[in-house]
């Protein structure tokens, strides 16, 4: 009945692991580097017709730079070449990243759900280590993701 | 079923320059960001090549909590975070192993890795690298090790070749695959890639383990992603899934199988002094909570991560001695104690850490009890060890017993059930988890009659349900030392009243429920052991009692007649540890037999008698372990002294699960309470499990269970 199958993977970026742990962000993330990152890790592993028959689906969805949580789109029959091919990638501009897969699901509704779950606990977390720097616009940004989050649609 | 990463570089570092101290921290990084993911467990490799030297011995400094909370203090938010997505659970405690892996060139190299060198016993995995043909083929048929790694980054120096490969996995050899090589550099994944599919049809994923061998954190990733990685080589995702988590796991028990079991069979423990008194509980219970995979000093308890710089937080671990040693020291005439404690003493060390799953909530008690366990009983162990497979074990033990619970003798004639102090009861108490664990590992392989085998055989009486065994069992058990509750249960069955305990043993034969009874017999433990202790009269209470819970079962007079008759018996021997067991074993049979009602009439038993609050405080540290079931309410109904329910108790401390889920317990007395936090506190039900044979032992029969029976034991068959 529906038309396109599609998987939707909500992962978390870990930035720089290497730095110490509450520092400032060195590169923001935004749907247009992970997504190219993401591309250009599926050139390397998969060449250009690995690219081609996954670029169909392929959607950076969501991104929320203050917990690094994104959601991703890729169409079922592709789904573990492109979720490879994230696991390979390296860095993000300059800047090293260790993507981890949290959720995977096969609709938008579900999807939605982990995400929300995921963002409200990271954001706990970064509270956590950000202390008593936790500053008005973050929070209000965090509640613009999080209604994001809601509108989002396959 | 926890995730497991086994290979984590470790760069030699004694000499601290600088290139050392970043690898040291490039190490703690690594296992920050590895439990943070998710992982249950970790192996810092070594690597050398060649011959090794006595140098080689294990030096690998264990990472501790502190050390890590100090680099990440929010990590245990983050872990949490993980493990609720992965399905891990929240209380499963992060292992730390050492492991060696060691390059090979020339035969005569492979010929050093046997289950003789003692360098390689130091390490908990130990792993070889071939480099030509016939280190492979040597590895993959001869050699004693656990993990065949080969470098797959490079062009192979050497062919695999199908019946090596099947020959190694016959013998339970694993092969590793390391993803860093993916991650890091094109050129390697090709090769990589291409010399890994080889390996992988042929094995089909059986015996595959996967680890990260990672130069550094940003090489490390996440247990599903790992698994995906696997599936591009080839691999189903659930044959992926399970060479991180489940080979894993049966490497590390076949490992630690390895290093701390005397021919695979005997393990020999030293019980340190810190030890917080189980003395309510035999060491019977101590054994019920053993981890198979626990790796010592190195589990961390992260559910106590604020409670982790608090002095009282000390996780136990049970230091294995190394039994090879020791048995080369001993004297060729016969045991001697002297000798034994001056022996093991420089190899005894006791240790500062205690149990992680036998974490007492009670942090007072733990301090207790440091005096008390000295190397005797270490050296004791020893002994027992080397007894252990003989058939005469029975008397030995009793006797090794008498002789090394001097104090405990006097105390017994003196007042033949009080304790006054918690300090006998711990000693006693120590005794036996020792002799326990021996006793058990020995029992699984050898069909000994005597009783202490029994004694360790409760799991096995269960599911073999032999009479003679279960007599003997109960026999022992009664066997009353004046430590704790055993006391209390002094009558029951000496080894002489095999025969009749045989219709009474039958009742066991309903191994289904050992864990109901195991939880019933905690409550009805911990309840008796206040009781037991203080109270000298209870002895023949408990003798009556006793006789009187045989009748219960349906057995027939004879069983009491018998168990009067063990009681006179059960006084003389001061085995109190076995008697502990027996008693279980018997009270286990009994209680399936009985039902719940009957457990009704212990408890009122049990409630009748006044019992000490500072008893019952550390009888409840005892009780730890497990979950006071709902054995409360079944107790009371039952008449049965509360020595009955000290066996019932301590059987049911053995053979609980560990992970019996505490909270089920309506126990009403604080000792629940402590049990279930201490229970909470070791791992929940849904952790891998502490007995990969329970299933065989136990065969569950549904047929009459409550829903709450039902419960347990659906848990308790979650292997």
């Amino acid at each position: 009945m529906v038309g396109f199958k599609n998987r939707y993977m909500v992962m978390e970026v870990m930035l720089d692991p290497n730095k110490e742990i509450s520092g400032d962000d060195p590169v923001v993330i935004t749907q247009f580097n992970i997504s190219k990152a993401i591309k250009d890790s599926i050139l390397i592993n998969f060449g250009e017709c690995g690219l081609a028959s996954s670029i169909g689906s392929f959607q950076v969805k969501y991104v929320n730079p203050i917990t690094k949580l994104c959601v991703i789109r890729a169409t079922r029959d592709e789904y573990q070449k492109i979720w490879s091919s994230i696991t390979l990638v390296r860095s993000i501009g300059n800047c090293p990243v260790i993507f981890n897969l949290l959720d995977l699901s096969g609709s938008m509704k579900a999807c939605k759900n982990a995400a929300l779950k995921c963002d409200e606990l990271k954001f706990e977390q970064y509270k956590l280590m950000v202390g008593a720097r936790l500053s008005v616009d973050v929070a209000q940004h965090m509640q613009n993701c999080l209604e994001k989050i809601k509108l989002l649609e396959h | 079923m926890g995730f497991f990463d086994i290979n984590i570089p470790y760069a030699d570092s004694t000499p601290a320059n600088k290139a050392n101290i970043a690898a040291k921290s490039t190490r703690i990084k690594i296992v920050i960001k590895a439990m943070e993911m998710g992982y249950t467990g970790i192996a810092y490799n070594r690597t050398i090549r060649g011959v090794m030297s006595d140098r080689d011995r294990c030096s690998i400094p264990l990472l501790s909590l502190s050390s890590l909370l100090n680099i990440a203090p929010f990590l245990s938010s983050s872990v949490n975070f993980h493990r609720d997505l992965l399905g891990v659970p929240r209380s499963s405690p992060f292992r730390q192993y050492t492991r060696l892996t060691i390059c090979i060139d020339t035969a005569s190299q492979s010929q050093a890795l046997n289950s003789g060198n003692p360098v390689l016993k130091t390490y908990d995995i130990v792993a070889v690298r071939p480099l030509n043909q016939n280190a492979f083929d040597h590895a993959c048929e001869k050699s004693e090790v656990d993990i065949i790694s080969i470098d797959f980054s490079d062009k192979l120096p050497f062919r695999l070749k199908l019946p090596m490969i099947k020959a190694a996995i016959k013998r339970g050899i694993y092969f590793e695959i390391t993803y860093s090589d993916l991650i890091v550099d094109v050129q390697q994944r090709r090769q990589m890639i291409s010399n890994a599919k080889l390996l992988l049809d042929w094995t089909r994923g059986k015996n595959i383990i996967f680890s990260s061998a990672a130069p550094s954190v940003c090489e490390v990733r996440g247990p599903n992603d790992v698994a995906n990685l696997a599936s591009l080589l080839g691999l189903s995702m659930e044959r992926a899934k399970a060479a991180i988590s489940k080979n894993c796991r049966s490497l590390l028990t076949k490992a630690l199988r390895r290093k701390h079991f005397f021919k695979e069979v005997i393990r020999v423990e030293a019980v340190s002094s810190s030890q917080p008194s189980d003395s309510e509980a035999p060491w019977s219970a101590d054994w019920l909570k053993w981890d198979p995979i626990s790796s010592g000093e190195g589990d961390l308890l992260l559910d106590d991560m604020a409670k982790s710089f608090a002095s009282n937080n000390v996780s136990r671990t049970v230091k294995v001695i190394d039994f090879d040693s020791i048995i080369d020291k001993m004297p060729s005439h016969g045991f001697q104690v002297k000798d034994m404690i001056s022996g093991t003493e420089t190899s005894f060390r006791s240790p500062e850490k205690v149990k992680s799953f036998i974490d007492r909530g009670d942090a007072s008690l733990d301090n207790t009890f440091s005096k008390h366990l000295t190397s005797v009983f270490g050296s004791q162990e020893v002994d027992l060890a080397s007894n252990a497979r003989k058939t005469s074990t029975g008397s030995e033990e009793v006797m090794i017993n008498t002789v090394t619970t001097e104090e405990e003798l006097e105390s017994y004639n003196a007042s033949n059930v009080v304790f006054a102090s918690v300090e006998t009861e711990n000693q006693n108490h120590c005794l036996f988890p020792e002799k326990h664990n021996e006793q058990n590992v020995v029992v699984l392989d050898e069909n000994v009659s005597n009783c202490v085998n029994a004694v360790i055989r409760n799991e096995n009486v269960v599911s073999h349900q032999t009479s003679a065994m279960d007599i003997e069992l109960g026999a022992a058990a009664l066997e009353i030392s004046p430590p704790s509750e055993n006391n209390s249960l002094p009558p029951t069955q000496g080894g002489e009243c095999n025969s009749s305990k045989v219709s009474h043993v039958d009742l066991g034969a309903e191994t289904v429920k050992v864990d109901d009874i195991a939880v019933d017999m905690d409550m009805e433990d911990h309840e008796n052991a206040p009781l037991s202790l203080n109270n000298m009269a209870l002895l023949e209470n408990i003798s009556e009692r006793i006789s009187l819970r045989a009748f219960e079962d349906d057995a027939g007079t004879a069983d009491q007649i018998s168990l009067q008759q063990c009681d006179s018996e059960m006084r003389v021997t001061n085995d109190s540890w076995v008697a502990n067991h027996e008693n279980q074993v018997l009270v286990e049979g009994q209680k399936l037999a009985e039902g719940d009602g009957k457990m009704k009439d212990l408890a009122s038993v049990l409630n009748d008698e006044s019992l000490p609050e500072d008893v019952i405080e550390s009888e409840s540290t005892k009780v730890v372990h497990n979950s006071f079931p709902k054995s409360n309410p079944k107790m009371k109904t039952k008449g049965i002294s509360s020595s009955i329910i000290n066996e019932v108790r301590e059987v049911a401390l053995e053979m609980k699960e560990h992970g019996e889920d505490g909270s089920k317990t309506k126990d009403p007395t604080p000792v629940q309470r402590i049990s279930g936090k201490s229970r909470r506190r070791h791992g929940n039900p849904r952790q891998a499990p502490s007995f990969p044979l329970r299933l065989s032992l136990y065969p569950v029969s549904f047929k009459r269970r409550t829903t709450q029976k039902s419960e347990r034991r659906v848990k308790m068959t979650e292997l």
